[in-house]
């Protein structure tokens, strides 16, 4: 046990609790005054993002990079991400949102009564070559550019490399299957004294979804169909629960626990071999001691195809009663430049910035963990390997109420997997109802 | 005339004044209580009755005039709804778990710091001082102390058993476990209002009791609950309507799990309102409590309450 074993842990409940004790506070928006406009922007970031998206805020004010000929200022309010989306639908239900705000893609359909489309205030027809494809699909729904997108942030697999040293495995060819995959984790279990596999560092369900999706969409399986009814119940479902029922059963890769951030603990501490985690867990891995590596996550077994799940964070103009239309074609204004010119978004956050020219600039391949993480994520992207986390039309997609029965998957707190499954079934189903 | 008849004098003039034929001091009586009714009305009243409103539509928070009229079709689903039942049986759980402990422990603690024992002044601050944490530092406390593989007790326990339980993780333990945490946090507010209660008892009545001959128990049966009965009234009452309204510990802690079984009628009205945006529903679920809160309020009164 280290000191920093309280650090991750203790920094999510005290955001979560922190927004109980209702110290998050909502601000108003503040109008352009005469001498210049004054844009309020939300955001969520926490963790070894938030000091980046500070920066890059920083640095807009400071340089003034747009063309226009008044004084426009960025007034940046931060909210917990356990927060940030009641208070934001709390506001936009007032009718007083901010000027821009940070929304995940998932959302884009579900709340489209919310957001003005981007395409109201600035030609996206010109600016779409600013950004690559995958990322211009990400924010297009229904035939509307509904945000500006700012990154994609995959999931990947992580590991230590002493442990695997430990096990007898060699620490620089990390598994790249599903045979080498189980080979691992078995050594492992076998060889030492450690935990092989945590499904996600954070032990939620939300977190659960995004390895279990990713399992489920390689062995073929859909998650919705075209109606939006949920379909992940089907074969490939059932065999990627049975396997995450053994992992913490028979396979003794993971102890049945539901206990949060069990995973942050244990991986940061040293105790656990491999997890599975977004492109945002560099910024906490490259604070602690440990030795850790990255390997793609197309491991699962049965695989019929590369598929990996993300989600990215978009910009959006949410719907406000008191914007005039010169602000908000300055806000547009903003949101593009935002998501266009900070290269540190991927260097030092550690997304796949959604900008074309940034993958080519130097900060973003200078970036220390370049070669580790990003390098191998930028090859999925390029080999089309993402599948976007589902944009629901109703509900909210990444409550922990849609995923608990994952958890409690994991954990053993049904009689079986299948149980589990037939819950998860009903609980999104409940969930989607208007 | 003395000063006192002077006064009343003066007193009985004014009352017979009257502004429009309603008497002087009825309409400064209703003029000092304005603002107050100002505030409870915009605040308390409009909110209520808005949500009353809202828990009869399929609300839209976007476009509230489109908001579609359902009449109970909220209420009625909801009484099918077995996640609802699930959450009620939790928080039922939860106040028969925390509202006895949180009474008896809060007279106990009181009674016994009463009595001439040392050092009783550090007893009281040790007692009340868990009571002026927020809920946000109480349950990041907790977490550390509750951690299956990495807290507080699970450290101690390792050295006496090989495999400690999982106190948030096991769907036995977890709400017990909620449980004794709000007790811990909350019992120095109670035993404040006891030990206040307990020492307005004039000693009289002990220095009787005790010339009849009467022991202990009996003194306390008879001489110290009648006497703290309105002060264990109002302590019972409103432990019932705050445990009943649990929320940020199993909010915070387990997300109501595992397994649901740390669910309870706030948070899943937090859950319906705020994550599903039903909040048509969640109003209708609000309203089911505050009803539940009426019923428990007027029972105690019956029980414990007296004419006077």
């Amino acid at each position: 046990m280290t000191s920093n074993r309280i650090s991750s842990k203790s920094r999510r409940r005290f955001i979560k609790a922190a927004g109980v004790a209702g110290t998050a506070s909502i601000a108003g928006c503040i109008g352009g005054g005469s001498s210049g406009y004054t844009i309020s922007f939300w955001e969520l970031f926490s963790g070894g993002e938030g000091p980046v998206m500070e920066d890059i805020v920083q640095k807009f004010n400071d340089e003034q990079p747009l063309d226009v000929d008044e004084e426009v200022t960025i007034d940046r309010q931060r909210t917990p991400w356990d927060q940030y989306y009641n208070n934001l639908y709390t506001t936009l239900a007032g009718g007083s949102g901010p000027d821009l705000a940070v929304m995940h893609a998932a959302y884009l359909r579900a709340w489209n009564k919310t957001i003005v489309p981007m395409d109201n205030y600035i030609d996206t027809g010109e600016i779409e070559g600013d950004y690559l494809d995958n990322h211009w699909d990400l924010v297009s729904v229904e035939g509307e550019t509904r945000a500006l997108p700012m990154d994609l942030h995959p999931v990947g697999m992580y590991y230590n490399k002493a442990i695997f040293e430990e096990a007898g495995l060699d620490p620089e060819s990390p598994p790249t299957n599903w045979e080498e995959f189980k080979a691992a984790g078995d050594a492992i279990a076998e060889e030492t004294d450690k935990w092989a596999f945590s499904q996600t560092p954070y032990n939620d369900g939300f977190g659960t979804w995004r390895t279990w999706s990713t399992f489920v969409k390689q062995q073929g399986g859909e998650l919705f169909d075209s109606d939006w009814n949920p379909t992940f119940d089907g074969q490939a479902g059932q065999d990627t629960s049975e396997l995450f029922w053994n992992m913490t059963g028979d396979m003794e890769w993971s102890p049945q626990t539901t206990e949060a951030d069990w995973g942050a603990n244990a991986f940061e501490n040293g105790d656990l071999g491999m997890t599975m985690n977004g492109t945002w867990y560099v910024a906490t891995l490259e604070e602690s001691d440990i030795d850790w590596g990255f390997f793609k996550p197309t491991i699962a077994p049965n695989k019929t195809q590369d598929q990996v799940w993300t989600d990215g964070h978009t910009i959006v103009m949410p719907r406000s009663q008191d914007r005039d239309d010169k602000k908000s074609e300055i806000a547009a204004e903003v949101a593009h430049w935002l998501t266009t010119e900070n290269p540190e978004w991927g260097a030092r956050a550690g997304h796949l910035p959604a900008a074309a020219d940034i993958r080519e600039s130097e900060v973003f391949q200078n970036a220390s963990f370049y070669d580790k993480t990003l390098s191998k994520y930028l090859e999925m992207a390029e080999e089309d390997m993402y599948f976007y986390h589902p944009k629901v039309p109703n509900g909210d997609p990444n409550s922990e109420s849609w995923y608990q029965w994952l958890l409690d998957m994991w954990g053993h707190n049904y009689e079986s997997s299948q149980e589990a499954l037939n819950d998860g079934v009903s609980m999104v189903n409940k969930g989607l109802e208007e | 005339m003395g000063l006192r008849n002077r006064f009343t004098t003066g007193e009985n003039e004014r009352a017979q004044q009257t502004v429009f034929g309603v008497r002087k001091e009825t309409v400064e009586g209703i003029a000092w209580s304005l603002p107050y009714l100002a505030v409870f009305s915009v605040f308390l009243i409009w909110p209520a009755l808005k949500g009353f409103y809202m828990s009869l539509h399929n609300w839209d928070p976007f476009v509230p005039s489109e908001s579609e009229f359902i009449g109970l079709e909220n209420y009625i689903e909801l009484f099918n709804d077995p996640v609802f039942w699930d959450a009620m049986k939790g928080t039922i759980y939860f106040v028969a778990l925390s509202v006895p402990l949180l009474v008896l422990l809060g007279l106990g603690l009181a009674l016994g710091v009463n009595k001439n024992v040392k050092g009783k002044t550090v007893l009281r601050a040790i007692y009340f001082s868990p009571y002026i944490l927020t809920v946000a530092v109480v349950t990041l406390i907790w977490s550390e102390v509750y951690s299956e593989g990495y807290g507080l007790i699970n450290y101690y326990l390792g050295f006496v058993m090989s495999d400690p339980p999982g106190w948030l993780t096991s769907t036995n333990l977890a709400m017990p476990a909620l449980a004794f945490m709000t007790v811990w946090w909350l019992v120095g507010f109670n035993f404040v209002i006891f030990l206040a209660a307990r020492q307005g008892v004039p000693e009289r009545l002990y220095e009787a009791a005790r010339l009849d001959g009467a022991s202990t128990w009996r003194a306390f049966k008879d001489v110290t609950l009648p006497q703290m009965r309105n002060s264990i009234l109002f302590v019972v009452i409103i432990q019932f309507i705050l445990q009943f309204q649990v929320f940020a510990q199993p909010f915070v802690l387990t997300s109501g799990g595992p397994r649901g079984s740390t669910d309870t009628l706030v948070y899943y009205l937090y859950r319906s309102a705020f994550s599903q945006h039903q909040y048509g529903y969640g109003a209708a679920i609000g309203y089911v409590l505050v009803m539940i809160l009426v019923v428990i309020a007027l029972i105690n009164f019956k029980v414990i309450g007296t004419n006077d």
